[in-house]
Parts: structure tokens; sequence; C-alpha cells
């Protein structure tokens, strides 16, 4: 049997993924999450419950699971489980990025200090206390910059600051988020932030694949909605970029060399990166796929998924004659415009029936609390669209949203 | 915050010495208690007060315990914890089964209720408790005819379950504005015709269910009915024997007991060639691990048991899931 475990957390949009990939690919995965599946005594063994931290704990669990039942690999489905994947499958001398590899990409201060001793360029940043005096700090920093928490994914809660009174207002902000945010891998308040130089510039995410070291570019991404702040939600991606030929390669060449400054060798990779008059700019580099129900717009052969490659790679399996299949594709994740409680959704048939969207989903429940970034941790959903060129599939995304009306009810002042 | 943290120990702390002793708990566990093997440590750290949370193990086990839950009135069934309102739950049922959580504890979080209506509560609900287990867990139920009797037909289910209702289910519903009446049983469902408020009996459904199924074992599930109305929508019922009624019988059974405590429901819709159709309902609808449940669950099961089926497809409308118990959530994964 070609056992894998696949770590994800149960809040995941992944699981159905990977699920039809591994049933593609006829190999049995295991759902190691952190709740208990409601059927996990009939799943004969392809349930884990676990916790991802301490990793130390994770990892016993997991080894102890694998003397029952062993594994061919371990996959990671977001910054948390990927460090734990790795650091099981270390123990359990199965392919593996290093532990500590991984664990500084996650940490976007230890990832800068990684790619400045690396020599990838990057712009300026500073590791700061909320618990120190703000306003002496604030008066110290060149504006504009970009206050990030180390942990949080999804740009949540990374705030763009352009004077003093800017910035001491998003580090409380940050520090008020962070008193809110329970995860435990999670910062804590009074833990620092990252504060770094606001790169002006064009947004672009690349998918990739690490073999041995040596990265496979699966997909460029471009994000023709500009993220000047003051929050930096994402929105629209759409492939193949636009963006020059030769631009394209600095691109490449930008991420190869981050992952070497990182010690990353194995697995996806998903960076995101500024592209100005300077140069190519690495925002942030992690190992693992691109979030959310985003890697649905790719595809290696006709139907062959993000997943499915991700599995064929943690198997050994060639891969490299798969490379992305079909037109522009592109995908927009619909952003929460402001808090409240979202009483309708009106358009969805209308949005459908625009040429080159193929599909509409909205993953928030009516009645559902919204909050918007940065304090956010959900989209309303996702439009899909694939067409002829990467513009076509950008005007439809966007006609698709402008067909959508969400009623959401503000909260009583 | 203060002032609430401050009501709500000193409600715990009276809660878990009243019940110190009860003849129907074997234990409170509350670190402000002299007699809690912590209590000392407790004292060093703990120099606010004890904390709201406590828990209390009922002497007759698993099923005192949770009948006992599903007593209370004041005190609100859920999984929570330092709320203005109080909560109970039955902590190993939300757990799953390896959860070293003893079976019979009960998880209490006092709110701001006065402590005098939190302890008459409780005390009703024990007393209503022990009360129903004199209800006799009888005889295995059989088959009966298809079709819900509405008549009596002298199978010691029936008998047993209208008395049940008539003793304990109806006077909730009356006390809550309407009425609740027995309509039948057959194949471990039992229907159940409200008339009056909705309200009087819809929202405490799984109550009313987890009441019947602790008393008369064999029963899988309840159902509401309009009383004077039609059932409307119903699972396919195919002959003893049939496919559809093996899945239906596997999904009563085994399935939806289990996906129950996390909300869920999972009904047949029906069968066509060899493949079930289902669909999920409750927090499985719209739930983030749906399709690990049906994947690693729901499918492994039935074509395990019934060699006809090959495929069991879900026909949900995930995306209309009202309450799902895994949300989504942002970030890369």
């Amino acid at each position: 049997v070609q056992r894998v475990l696949l770590l994800i957390p149960s809040t995941s949009y992944r699981a159905r993924d990977y699920l039809d990939a591994a049933r593609r690919l006829d190999v049995e995965i295991v759902v190691g999450s952190d709740h208990r599946q409601a059927l996990e005594k009939f799943s004969g063994g392809r349930s884990l419950a676990l916790e991802f931290t301490p990793i130390g704990e994770g990892v016993a669990r997991i080894l102890e699971y694998a003397r029952r039942f062993p594994l061919r690999a371990i996959i990671g489905t977001d910054d948390e489980t990927a460090v734990l994947a790795a650091a099981a499958s270390k123990v359990l001398r199965l392919p593996h990025n290093d532990p500590e590899s991984v664990a500084i990409a996650r940490d976007k201060h230890r990832f800068r200090q990684a790619m400045a001793r690396g020599g990838v360029r990057s712009p300026w940043f500073r590791r700061i206390s909320l618990d120190e005096d703000l306003e002496a700090t604030a008066r110290s920093i060149s504006y504009p910059c970009v206050l990030k928490p180390l942990n949080l994914s999804a740009s949540r809660g990374v705030i763009r600051a352009d004077d003093a009174a800017g910035f001491v207002a998003a580090s409380r902000r940050i520090r008020n988020i962070l008193g809110t945010t329970n995860a435990a891998a999670h910062a804590k308040p009074g833990d620092s932030i990252l504060v770094e130089a606001f790169i002006p510039g064009r947004e672009v995410a690349l998918e990739g694949l690490l073999e041995r070291a040596r990265l496979r570019t699966l997909a460029l991404f471009d994000k023709p909605d500009p993220l000047d702040g003051p929050y930096f939600e994402e929105t629209i991606y759409v492939t193949p970029s636009r963006l020059p030929e030769v631009r394209q390669r600095e691109i490449t060449a930008e991420v190869d060399r981050a992952a070497c400054a990182l010690g990353l060798r194995e697995g996806p990779v998903h960076a995101e990166l500024r592209v100005n008059d300077a140069g190519v700019w690495m925002l942030e580099l992690a190992a693992r796929t691109i979030g959310g129900l985003c890697s649905r717009v790719l595809r290696f052969a006709p139907g062959v998924t993000l997943e499915e490659l991700v599995l064929r790679h943690a198997l050994a399996q060639p891969t490299d004659h798969l490379t992305r299949h079909g037109d522009a594709a592109g995908v927009m994740m619909i952003p929460i415009p402001h808090a409240g409680r979202l009483r309708a959704v009106a358009g969805l048939d209308a949005a459908r029936s625009i040429p080159a969207i193929d599909d509409v989903i909205i993953s928030v429940t009516i009645d559902d609390w919204l909050v918007a970034l940065p304090e956010g941790d959900r989209y309303l959903g996702f439009i899909f669209a694939t067409g002829d060129s990467p513009a076509e599939v950008e005007g439809a995304l966007r006609r698709a949203h402008r067909q959508l009306a969400f009623d959401i009810e503000r909260a009583a002042a | 915050m203060f002032v609430r943290v401050q009501r709500s120990t000193e409600s715990a702390l009276r809660i878990a010495r009243h019940f110190v002793g009860h003849p129907a708990i074997s234990h409170v566990l509350y670190p402000g208690l002299e007699t809690h093997p912590g209590h000392d440590v407790a004292l060093r750290q703990m120099t606010g007060g004890f904390g709201g949370m406590l828990s209390i193990r009922h002497k007759r086990g698993e099923a005192a315990a949770i009948a006992t839950a599903a007593e209370v009135a004041v005190f609100k069934r859920a999984t929570s914890l330092g709320g203005v309102e109080s909560l109970i739950e039955h902590r190993a049922s939300v757990e799953g089964p390896s959860t070293p959580v003893p079976a019979d504890l009960l998880r209490l979080s006092i709110g701001l209720e006065h402590p005098d209506d939190l302890i008459a509560d409780l005390e009703r609900a024990l007393e209503r408790a022990a009360a129903a287990e004199s209800i006799p867990v009888g005889a295995p139920v059989h088959g009966g005819p298809s079709g819900l009797d509405e008549e009596d037909t002298g199978d010691p289910a029936t008998t047993r379950l209208r008395r049940l209702v008539e003793r304990q289910i109806r006077p909730l519903a009356i006390e809550r504005g309407g009425d609740l009446t027995f309509r039948g049983y057959c194949d471990g469902i039992v229907e159940l015709a409200y008339s009056g408020s909705p309200g009087a009996a819809i929202p405490i459904r799984g109550d009313i269910r987890n009441t019947i199924v602790h008393y008369v074992p064999e029963v899988v599930d309840v159902r509401l009915v309009v009383a004077d109305a039609d059932s409307g929508a119903r699972e396919p019922v195919g002959p003893a024997g049939s496919v559809l009624e093996r899945v239906n019988r596997i999904l009563d059974a085994r399935i939806n007991p289990a996906v129950r405590v996390h909300r869920g429901f999972i009904r047949l819709m029906g069968i066509e060639g060899n493949t079930a159709s289902i669909r999920f309902e409750g927090g499985c609808q719209g739930c983030a691990m749906a399709d690990v449940t049906l994947r690693q669950g729901v499918e492994v099961i039935i074509k395990e048991q019934v060699a006809e089926i090959v495929a069991v497809v879900d026909i949900t409308d995930h995306a209309g899931g009202a309450n799902p118990y895994f949300k989504t959530r942002k970030g890369p994964s």
C-alpha cells in the first residue's frame, strides 16, 4: 500500500482536492488533522487526530502511528503542518526538507535574515517588540513601511504605515489582532512584529516544485490589482504572467536563490515577489502550495491537479513531463468589504453565466459573521475563469465579481 | 470582565460545595474545594479565586450523565466556556471514543445566572434523569410493518416509547407553549407530531432524540412532523433486505450516531444502479471535513457492508450549510 499522511487543518479548503488526487493515483491517504474525524472509528486507520504543535509531540504521535501503518510520505498543506511534516519525515527517513529551513520560512523575521545572508534582494527590515515605546520607535523608522505579524498568513495583520502616527496606530491594531488569535502556533500579545520597507511595484506569485534542490516553475501569476495598502488583500491571480520573458526569468532565478538561501530542497514552494524598476524583490517564500481553492485553476495535463503533482513528487514518481496545461487561467478571492453578518448573496447565476467563468464558489455561509482585513481570516469565496488570454480571464473575473451582491448587515453602533 | 469573572468564580465555588456528597454524584472536581488534589497548588497560584469551571461525575455512569445534561433548563448545552451563560456538556461525547475524559463526567462553565437557580436546575435535572430510569429498557425491537404506525401495535418498544413521550417529553413541549404526541415507530425511527409553537419542539429536537435513544436504545432517530399534516420528505424506504433498506440501516445504526457528535446527519437520497446518493445535513453541511467524512467513513462502511454499492456520491448543497461543524478559514491551506 502506498500510504501518505496528509497533515491538514480541520478548517482547510483542501481536503477534497487531495482526496481526489489520491484516488486517481490509487494512493491511500491518511488524514492527519487537529480534530478527531466524526467517523474515525470506521476509517480503518486512515484518520489520525494529532496536535500540530508542539512539534515534538506531533512527531511522536506520527511515529507511533507509522509503527502500525508504515508511511511512504508525509505532506503538509499549510505553513504550520509543513514544519511538522518535515520534522516527522526526517525521523522516519522519508524525503523531506530540513525542518529548520521550513520553520525559518514561516517566521517572517528569520526569513528576512536568511534572505539577507543569502544575498537575495530584500527590503530593509527590523524586528520590534510591541511592548517597547512605540512612539520612540516610530521616530526611528523610515516611511512608508509595512508592519507584519511574524506568523500570521494571508495578509492578516499586515498594515502599511506612512508616518509615525500611522505606525503607532498600526502597531496597536496588530497587538489587538494577536490578542484575539488563539491558535497555539500564533504569536501572543507582547510578541514582536516585523517592520520592513514598503516596496512599490507590481506583485507576482510563483508556484514551484523543488526536486533535489532544483526549482521547476509550475506557474507564474500576475496580481493585477495594486497592492499598495494600507491593507494587502489578495484578489486576482492570473497566469501566465504578462511580464516580459526576461523579467519572468529573473523572478524564477530570485526564487531559486531564496530557496537555496533557506536550504529548501524538496516539494512545493509558493513565493510572493514585487517587481519594479530596481528589479525583483522577494517578499515571502513558503514550503507549501498556493492556498485556499486557488490551486483549482492549475492543470498539468488533462485532469492532473496541483495536488496530484505534489502527491506524485512525494512518492518519487516522475513529474517532469507534467507542465501547466491549457489556456490562460485565473482566480479571484472575493474580499470581505466590511464587517457584519452575511444575510444574502445575489447574482450567482449571472456571474456564472459570464463567458470564460468556470465557477463561482461562496465559501462562507448565510448568517456568518464576517470580518474584513486586516483582522479577518476568511474570503467570501472564489471565482474561477479560463480563457484565451490573461486579459480575457482578468476581465471575466472582474465582470463576474460585479454581478455579485453581498448583503452584509453591519453591526449596530 | 473583572466583575464577571469574580461572579462566576463565586457561583462556581458555591455550586461545587453544594453538590459535594450529593447522592447522584460521585465526584465534584473543582480546585477551590479543599478535597481537590490540586487545592494546595491552586491556593498558591489562583490568588483571585478558583475560576468558573467545574466538573461533576455521575454515580450511575455515562447514560445518566447524558440524561442529566438533557434535562437542564437554565444551563445551556454547549461546548464553550467563560461566557455569561452557564453551559453544560458531556465532554466525552465531544472528544470521541479515545478521550481520556471519564464517560460519566459533565463539564460546567458557570456564568452570571443566580447560583440558586443553577443549583435548582441541576438538582431538578438529576432528579428527572433518575426518575426516568425507572422506565425499563426492554426487549429488542422487531422490524414491524413498513411505514410508521399510528396505532399501538402491541410492540413492547412502541408501548415504552408512547409512555416515555407522554411522561417526559410532552410536558417539556407544553411548558414551551406547544404540544407533542407520539405518532409512530418503525425500523428505529420514531415520529412525533407537534402542534402550537414550532419553538416548543424544534429547538429541543436534539434533546428529545437523546432522551429517547437513551431509554429505548433501539431507536436511531426521531422525526418531528406537524400534527395533522403529512410528514413530507422522508428517506426512501425499501422492502426489508433491499439495498435501500440495508444502506438506510447502516446510516441509522452506525453512521448517524457518530456524526451526531458533530451535530450532523446523513440522509440517503436514493440509489441508482450501484451508486448511493447521500445528503449531508446539520453540522455536516458545508463542513470543511465533509469530504473526509464521505471518503474515509461513509463510503468505506457502506461499500464494506453492502456489496452491491460501488460508489457513494454526495449531492449536498454545501454552500447552503448554515452551521458547519468545521468552517473553512482563509490562509494558505
